[in-house]
């Protein structure tokens, strides 16, 4: 299964790469929306068999650049509570591996807050998103394990940049005052270090 | 560089297009293959490989059956300690005869002797207490020494003794 899928995401190419958009003509509204970036959605499996190394467990799924794109893989793809735990979701710009240890992530950090309890996540159709006008997000991931941790990887540290993505983000995720928004930069969370910044 | 708002987003998503729905369909059998694998898995360690359906049609294990009984409940234990007799004679005045602990003494001869006899012809079926007989635990060298000599002290026949005196 894992094999086929990995067949079938090599061959990947978007269809229609000559589409009328938006851009090109706004008057036709169902002409489609283009993204700034190509984005990828990666899954990584939890380990079944002990012979799987890390490199067989997070795979590609699939790469898009349209808005519509976006939701047609939003409305096929298993929702959160149907993952299997220890199963995680990363959405990354195409080029950039969902790990540290990338290039374009190394000298970056993560926002991050866990949810103990799944039932603590507000509905996920909120009418918020997140601008990225300094182009500084690479990706953003999310958890399945007792509970979710959703992260937002950004490609560098920043501080005064962070503080607009931490404070949007914290909105988007409908956090209380006294729940608190973590940054930490990739080799102070790979050192178990405290968080830089908390909104 | 494009920017939408969230209401051109939202609207977007009636026009939902899938690329590559064979992508996506693998990608979905996949998942729920691992989901199954974990559910086994899970479904293995809780009940050791051994379940049974109940009556409602759920799947159990039957780990409950191997739960050993509590050798005493939860509530209060009962008080058996007898209570003083009180008596009162005709002039008014009350005796409290404190309970009698035992038939020991001398002043009590005559109930033991009346116990003897009733109790002469009761057959009394002693059960072993079997409850440590299947235990797999490791025999302890010292148990095993069958021909120990033990010294026992029996009440009765000390009280009954005129030597001792």
């Amino acid at each position: 299964m894992s094999e086929d899928l990995t067949k079938k995401t090599e061959e990947l190419t978007l269809e229609n790469q000559n589409a009328t958009t938006v851009l090109l003509n706004k008057e036709d509204f169902t002409a489609k929306h283009p993204l700034n970036s190509k984005w990828t959605l990666w899954y990584t499996k939890p380990q079944v068999n002990k012979s799987e190394t890390w490199s067989d467990l997070l795979k590609p799924v699939i790469t898009f650049d349209t808005v519509e794109e976006f939701w047609g893989i939003y409305n096929s793809i298993p929702v959160a509570n149907q993952l299997p735990i220890k199963s995680d979701y990363h959405l990354f710009k195409e080029g950039i591996k969902p790990e540290w240890e990338d290039e374009k992530n190394a000298k970056g950090g993560r926002w991050q807050y866990s949810f103990v309890n799944k039932r603590d996540v507000k509905p996920r159709d909120q009418r918020l998103t997140i601008e990225d006008d300094e182009n500084e997000v690479n990706g953003i991931v999310l958890n399945i394990r007792r509970g979710y941790r959703v992260a937002i990887w950004t490609k560098d540290c920043d501080s005064a940049k962070l503080k607009t993505i931490g404070e949007r983000f914290k909105k988007v995720l409908k956090l209380a005052d006294d729940q608190k928004l973590e940054f930490m930069s990739h080799d102070t969370f790979n050192a178990k270090g405290e968080p830089q910044l908390t909104v | 560089m494009a920017k939408y708002t969230e209401e051109q987003l939202f609207e977007a998503r009636e026009h939902a297009y899938t690329p590559k729905p064979d992508v996506l369909d693998a990608f979905s059998k996949l998942v729920e293959s691992v989901r199954e694998h974990v559910a086994n898995e899970r479904r293995v360690k809780i009940t050791n490989g051994d379940s049974y359906i109940d009556e409602h049609g759920h799947e159990r294990s039957y780990n409950h059956f191997n739960r050993r009984r509590l050798s005493r409940g939860s509530g209060p234990k009962p008080n058996l300690r007898k209570k003083s007799e009180t008596t009162v004679d005709e002039d008014g005045w009350e005796t409290t005869v404190k309970p009698r602990k035992s038939f020991g003494g001398e002043d009590h001869e005559n109930d033991r002797a009346n116990f003897r006899e009733l109790s002469k012809d009761t057959t009394v079926r002693v059960r072993p207490n079997n409850k440590n007989l299947g235990s797999s635990k490791a025999v302890d060298p010292r148990d095993a020494i069958a021909d120990k000599h033990t010294n026992t002290f029996n009440a009765f026949e000390a009280l009954g003794d005129d030597d001792d005196e």
